[in-house]
């Protein structure tokens, strides 16, 4: 359908329709994992990875097995069970040969299992049609863009401990505005490209 | 991540006691709801709350992999093994949502294309798993089949306040919500036509005394919430049968004076306009009982 460069892919799924603050895909760990800008890098490098990864193989499984097979109606199924495989045998993998990688990112791992925005992105790939190329720079721009809102966030909530801040607003209610503000700050970018 | 949830088996742990469905049910829908005080399920409450029915069906797919995995789950948490019991429960859930989402692409195609892939993100929506884990899996089928329907029940009453504050705010009328008043008066008309009213009469006041009861069993707050939602079921049932642009009913309609804004109707205004609600939700309980709560993270 789209003969986008996978560049041009990359580009606009970090700014002009980011995965988080246009799609709104990655919330619970966006919530959870923003208050501090380290743990936020750490979990935003795994999500990267682990995005990039399952949307290459997932390509792979829906194309070379689901749409032969004519099973196209299982994707959700698969795809979950091709994440969820793949975290684990990542877990398994980087224990054994890199215990330094495990100790940085090993304990974001399982949470990113449930992270809906690396469902939601083998989802969008099989909705906008892409090709094999342009999956995989979606996947990858897609992790990059989540990683740039969580470490805005935690470094703007780092700062707001300071400040003093309405009562029935503290926690996640001010998290939500800013977020918002920071939305409609993406949407500066909205007339570049548009992967829709 | 749901730290904050209030123990919802505490004094009667043992068995299916009398107390517990209601507990279950007013913890569900207000106390512990799901969206506004737990924050679970964040990403959908805000990708489809863009429309009114958009947000509507929505909450009807939740509280239908809600009700069947949580049953599921229960049923068979006995001979689940300890250790993949996160897989089983990810494959029960993913059952229901293919199901839910082929009946929505065979008997509603446009709201399907809607939804897009948030039907089948439903997978991955913290609460489902959340309530099959913190609940279905220590408790008897029947409870858990009334706490998955609580926690269906009280993510789309969030969802359809959200939906019809955004559609109004941004475009300025909600033609949905019409549906729904024009369903509720054919009805009424249909019913009317069909029995004497004095049994109509007699139906209301039945109804309005059996609320009233309620009310003062739970507090006002969460039977207002019941009424929304059953005006919103009432509301699906109405789409399904006849759709948002067939011409029945006036939308509800802002004065002219107002500007509709894009904005709430696009993805800022969801956060704002979530953001919000969690500190009404706040305040509220604020007020409620003195050792209030902050936030859930």
């Amino acid at each position: 359908m789209s003969d986008l460069s996978p560049l041009v892919i990359i580009i606009a799924a970090i700014f002009t329709s980011n995965i988080l603050l246009a799609n709104f895909l990655g919330m619970c760990s966006f919530l959870a994992c923003s208050t501090q800008v380290s743990t936020a890098l750490g979990l935003g490098a795994a999500v990267i990875f682990v995005m990039t990864a399952t949307t290459a193989i997932n390509f792979a499984v829906y194309h070379g097995l689901l749409v032969p097979l004519e099973l196209v109606h299982l994707q959700f199924i698969v795809f979950i069970a091709v994440i969820a495989a793949f975290v684990q045998f990542v877990e398994m993998f980087v224990e054994r040969f890199s215990p330094r990688l495990y100790h940085a990112l090993g304990i974001f791992l399982p949470l990113i299992t449930v992270n809906c925005a690396i469902l939601g992105a083998s989802l969008f790939m099989i909705i906008r049609d892409y090709n094999f190329l342009q999956s995989v720079g979606f996947g990858f721009g897609g992790g990059l863009g989540w990683t740039l809102a969580i470490v805005l966030m935690a470094g703007l909530r780092q700062k707001m401990g300071y400040s003093n801040i309405p009562r029935p607003f503290r926690g996640v209610a001010i998290v939500m505005v800013i977020t918002g503000v920071m939305a409609m700050v993406f949407m500066g970018f909205a007339g570049m490209v548009n992967i829709q | 991540m749901s730290s904050s949830q209030p123990a919802t088996c505490g004094p009667c742990s043992s068995g299916l006691c009398g107390g517990k469905g209601k507990r279950t049910m007013a913890d569900g829908v207000w106390t512990a709801n799901p969206v506004a005080i737990q924050v679970l399920g964040v990403c959908s409450a805000l990708a489809v709350t863009n429309r009114f029915e958009n947000s509507l069906v929505m909450g009807l797919a939740l509280i239908f992999v809600c009700v069947g995995s949580n049953l599921f789950v229960s049923l068979l948490r006995n001979i689940t093994p300890r250790r993949i019991r996160m897989i089983a429960e990810v494959a029960i859930i993913a059952t229901f949502v293919i199901v839910f989402d082929q009946m929505l692409k065979a008997y509603y195609w446009d709201m399907s294309k809607q939804l897009g892939p948030y039907v089948g993100l439903i997978i991955t929506n913290c609460i489902v798993m959340g309530r099959a884990e913190a609940f279905a899996l220590q408790n008897p089928p029947i409870v858990s089949m009334v706490d998955g329907m609580a926690n269906g029940l009280g993510y789309t009453a969030v969802l359809g306040i959200i939906g019809f504050v955004r559609e109004l705010l941004g475009t300025g009328s909600v033609p949905a919500m019409g549906v729904i008043i024009k369903a509720l008066s054919w009805v009424s008309v249909a019913t009317s036509s069909l029995i004497s009213p004095v049994f109509l009469i007699l139906a209301v006041v039945l109804i309005v005394v059996v609320l009233g009861l309620l009310a003062m069993r739970f507090g006002y707050l969460p039977m207002f919430v019941l009424v929304v939602v059953c005006l919103s079921v009432a509301a699906v049932i109405s789409l399904l049968r006849w759709g948002a642009d067939t011409p029945m009913g006036a939308p509800v309609t802002l004065p002219a004076w107002y500007t509709p804004s894009q904005l709430m109707v696009l993805a800022p205004g969801a956060f704002v306009a979530l953001g919000f609600l969690i500190a009404i939700f706040n305040a509220i309980n604020d007020t409620n009982d003195s050792d209030g709560k902050e936030g859930a993270s």
